[in-house]
């Protein structure tokens, strides 16, 4: 995995139409990138479609990255999730709901590296952290899977209107947490 | 207070991903139209932006990138055209795979959290302080950005043209001459030659990974675009090149000064003033042995 630093060099070089760099870029950062299209979209042919949408986003819109506001994977990965939950809530071609969710026990996400933890990252958990177990594990959920209120109500097996309270608490109590 | 506004839970719930179809199509004209909630949607992106590093990498078919570069050159021969509609998936031939299970996923992530915010909790005091890990790179680069180019010119400049000036002035220009011209003059002329060659020849293209090595503390300097990091690289390498030079000539200098005035017998001949001098083509006055002698009359003691 290429180095934050690298990774805002090859995007520096795309800027000015380098194409050499723009594969290099695609190659430090693709799988990453599926990694999260597909925890969203739980199709391979759909996260397909909207990795191409996200390069080609990221190839025309390179000279937008602000390195004072993000890192540049976390830009790419804003990107990509964008599309990506656009494509989850808008009518899904095909196979639609008849097609069932990708699951492999065996596969979740590894717990991170050390020394990979950022500051950002430590400091958004252990907020996360301080919220009650049912409440992060909503918020998680939401975030990795993208799911919608009504489908994280089912799948809680909660009603729509109180998991609206409880998440919009819990987005409030992280927002103070993180400023504090 | 005790609830977030309508536009803040708008921005953060389009962050995380919860909106259904109307509520997010909502959310996207306010981006376009409304800078407060755009900058309250960044914010937000900034806020869960990092949680992507739990994702575990997937890595996509070949034929992904394939597609991308086929439309790439479109999109650059088009400059900028609205965006052309994605074809419908070419197959759909990849249809179950391994991609992760939301329930594992859910369980590896409390955990995650969990471990976590004992971990954080406990070094809550020490964390906020000194981090001197690779973290540290991902700091904004924008204030680190400026220090190099502003000090590359200055310092050198300031070094190469002012220690030589007192010297020079202070010295008798016979003193100076000298040492200009028999040794260093030539190295003069070379050296500068010799430390700008190597920086046309680093490679103009790939230039990530040359700069990370050649020099870490500059190199994170992501926020300059490479083109001018290199021209700032070479115009810094030479001024540094000839502020070295300055310098060495400024030490000869004094050390021949200090030789004359406190060892003059230990100067080797061929650096004795007049020696220098006569080699200089510089008249002496040769005259002055004459002179010694002194009209036993004269009023002026020598």
């Amino acid at each position: 995995m290429s180095t934050p630093v690298e990774i805002t060099w090859l995007l520096a070089a795309v800027t000015k139409g380098d194409a050499v760099a723009f594969e290099r870029l695609y190659g430090a950062t693709c799988a990453k990138l599926y990694g999260v299209v597909l925890r969203i979209l739980r199709r391979h042919d759909l996260a397909a479609d909207v990795m191409e949408e996200a390069y080609l986003q990221i190839w025309r819109e390179a000279g937008e990255f602000d390195p004072a506001h993000s890192t540049p994977l976390a830009w790419m990965v804003a990107i990509a999730r964008r599309l990506a939950i656009d494509m989850a809530r808008g009518p899904q071609p095909a196979a639609g709901d008849s097609e069932p969710e990708i699951i492999d026990e065996d596969e979740g996400p590894g717990s991170v590296p050390r020394h990979q933890l950022t500051d950002d990252l430590k400091r958004l958990l252990t907020c996360i952290g301080r919220l009650e177990p049912d409440r992060q594990r909503m918020l998680l959920l939401a975030y990795y899977g993208a799911f919608s209120r009504e489908q994280l109500a089912g799948k809680l097996d909660m009603p729509v209107d109180l998991l609206r309270a409880s998440l919009r608490r819990s987005l409030l109590e992280i927002e103070q947490c993180l400023k504090s | 207070m005790s609830e977030l506004d309508y536009t803040d839970a708008l921005a953060a719930e389009y962050v995380l991903g919860t909106l259904d179809l109307e509520e997010r199509t909502q959310a996207r004209t306010l981006l376009d139209a409304d800078q407060a909630f755009a900058a309250n949607v960044e914010l937000w992106e900034r806020r869960f932006g990092e949680l992507y590093l739990m994702v575990e990498p997937v890595e996509p078919e070949a034929k992904i990138w394939a597609r991308i570069k086929a439309k790439m050159l479109e999109v650059q021969e088009k400059s900028r055209l609205p965006e052309a509609e994605i074809p419908p998936p070419a197959s759909a031939a990849a249809t179950t795979a391994e991609p992760p299970s939301l329930d594992a996923i859910e369980a590896a992530i409390s955990q995650a959290a969990t471990t976590l915010t004992s971990e954080a909790s406990s070094a809550a005091g020490t964390e906020a302080t000194p981090t001197p890990t690779s973290e540290a790179m991902q700091t904004p680069a924008a204030e680190a950005a400026p220090a190099p180019t502003s000090e590359a010119s200055p310092t050198p400049a300031s070094e190469a043209i002012p220690p030589p000036a007192p010297e020079a002035t202070s010295a008798p220009i016979s003193e100076v001459a000298p040492t200009l011209d028999p040794t260093p003059a030539p190295t003069s002329a070379a050296e500068p030659i010799s430390a700008v060659e190597p920086t046309p020849g680093t490679p103009v293209v790939p230039p990530p990974a040359a700069a990370a090595v050649q020099a870490p503390s500059e190199a994170r300097v992501p926020a300059v675009e490479p083109a001018a990091v290199l021209v700032a690289h070479r115009q810094m390498r030479r001024w540094r090149a000839i502020a070295l030079l300055m310098t060495l000539v400024v030490a000869a200098v004094a050390v021949l000064l200090a030789a004359w005035r406190f060892a003059p017998d230990r100067v080797p001949p061929m650096l004795q003033p007049v020696e220098l001098m006569r080699q200089m083509g510089v008249a002496l006055p040769t005259a002055s042995p004459p002179r010694r002698p002194a009209p036993p009359g004269s009023q002026f003691d020598e």
